[in-house]
């Protein structure tokens, strides 16, 4: 087994090392490939590229699937995803410096090879460790600026973004958890409660879907790089303010913005930042929304199976037993909504 | 049925105990993370066979007073899921959130007792 998994490794080696001379990196040497913890549907490996006596961390993110099916939930191939990335970054976004994105001929799957970014990720770490305090009472503030920039964004050269109205996005979530065959009372209540209260008005712009604490590399400085761009739709402006305020991604953290920060110096920094008046009870909305799509995301995890039919890996089965968190706060949050 | 010892709560705890206080601080990186998960889905299973009888007792109990008649916890389930779907219990139903909330806690006290504050 171990035997086995060196000589994948070195053929992994080989193969990064043939990608990055395509790229025209020019001539060097892949070393140190070892896999990173954690990314429950996608594998990250780290290594560094030595070229010209200059030795550089890079990141190869492999995805499982391809791009979703038009009319599903969104999830960007490996090549759209990069596609994103390149343009955030072009429109002054804090994404990853994409070096390579990874075509059949290389024989690593889907995928993209991007610039390391000194930080730490976990979410446990950034929102209690004494190291990050400082930065912490910063992040809120620059949340709301990089959102605002992220909103900014042109889209026209970015077709592949689904455009998704309140409506379509209860849709589309509805049809996953029917999908995947779990029923549950909590479940339907939930559905139904975001279907009584859709909002009216929305602002369509580029929205990240998944901006919060876990998926942001922080520093001392604060927020230094976003991450995981892969379900980024063209949806309601409010819907990532929502999904950076979910108890989840607070990680047991103080302060209801990502577990580090206030929803006053968000919505401040955001205002100020996007020109764009902040709405609290559509945020709070999308709160209620995003812990639902949460739930329905345990529930897709926890019943999905491997292609012989066996369990899916301990890691997606336990995400399934995380079920009644978000449903709890949904409860909660519908709760405080209906006695504001 | 044999009365085994120890029971298969018993024996659990052992086999975590030993998991987490005797391998978990011998591995690191991915293996490490890994266990961490593993150990936490076998506490789970571990709280589920010393609770789950009792919490679905319970559960049957309030199902059966908000549906009005008597049946299985699974038949309760999804006749309850059936009716708030089609409109059917308007969500505003007396005991309609109480009942969740009460289903939602038991659950979480097997699956994540940290979570209610």
């Amino acid at each position: 087994m171990e035997s086995a998994r060196e000589a994948s490794s070195d053929a992994m080696t080989t193969a990064l090392q043939a990608t990055l001379l395509r790229c025209g990196t020019g001539v060097g040497e892949v070393r140190g490939l070892r896999r990173l913890t954690g990314g429950a549907t996608k594998q990250t490996w780290a290594f560094d590229w030595v070229a010209g006596g200059m030795q550089q961390p890079l990141i190869l993110q492999q995805s499982h699937g391809q791009g979703a099916p038009q009319g599903g939930a969104p999830k960007l191939s490996a090549t759209q995803d990069a596609a994103l990335m390149v343009a955030a970054r072009a429109g002054g976004v804090l994404a990853p410096v994409v070096r390579a994105v990874l075509q059949p001929q290389d024989r690593l799957g889907e995928g993209y090879i991007t610039e390391f970014v000194t930080g730490e990720t976990l979410g446990r770490r950034v929102v209690r460790d004494e190291t990050f305090a400082s930065a912490r009472a910063l992040m809120a503030r620059q949340c709301g600026e990089i959102l605002a920039a992220i909103h900014r964004l042109p889209t026209a050269s970015l077709p592949f973004l689904q455009r998704l109205s309140p409506a379509d996005e209860l849709r589309v979530y509805a049809d996953a958890l029917a999908g995947s065959g779990v029923r549950h009372p909590a479940l339907a209540y939930a559905l139904r409660w975001i279907e009584e209260n859709l909002p009216r008005d929305w602002a369509p712009v580029l929205v990240h879907a998944d901006f919060r604490t876990g998926n942001l590399i922080v520093g001392l400085d604060g927020v230094r790089c976003v991450l995981d761009w892969e379900i980024a739709r063209i949806g309601d402006a409010m819907q990532d303010l929502g999904v950076l305020c979910m108890r989840s991604w607070r990680f047991g953290g103080a302060g209801e913005v990502g577990g580090f920060g206030s929803r006053e110096d968000l919505y401040a920094a955001y205002e100020a930042a996007s020109g764009q008046r902040v709405d609290p009870r559509r945020v709070r909305f999308w709160e209620a929304f995003s812990n639902l799509k949460w739930a329905i995301a345990c529930a897709r995890r926890g019943s999905s199976v491997q292609a012989d039919g066996r369990q899916a890996s301990l890691e997606l089965s336990a995400v399934g037993r995380r079920l009644e968190e978000p449903l709890w706060d949904f409860l909660a949050l519908t709760h405080a909504i209906r006695e504001a | 049925m044999t009365m085994f010892v120890p029971d298969s709560g018993r024996l659990l705890q052992a086999a975590v105990d030993y998991l987490d206080a005797d391998l978990l601080p011998a591995l690191d990186g991915y293996h490490r993370f890994h266990l961490r998960v593993c150990v936490n889905a076998l506490r789970i299973v571990a709280r589920e066979l010393a609770q789950s009888e009792a919490l679905e007792q319970s559960e049957q109990q309030r199902l059966e007073r908000l549906l009005g008649h008597e049946g299985s916890v699974a038949d309760l389930n999804s006749e309850l899921t059936d009716r708030i779907a089609g409109s059917d219990l308007p969500l505003e139903t007396p005991d309609l959130t109480e009942h969740l909330r009460a289903t939602l806690r038991d659950a979480l006290a097997i699956n994540n007792p940290g979570w209610i504050e």
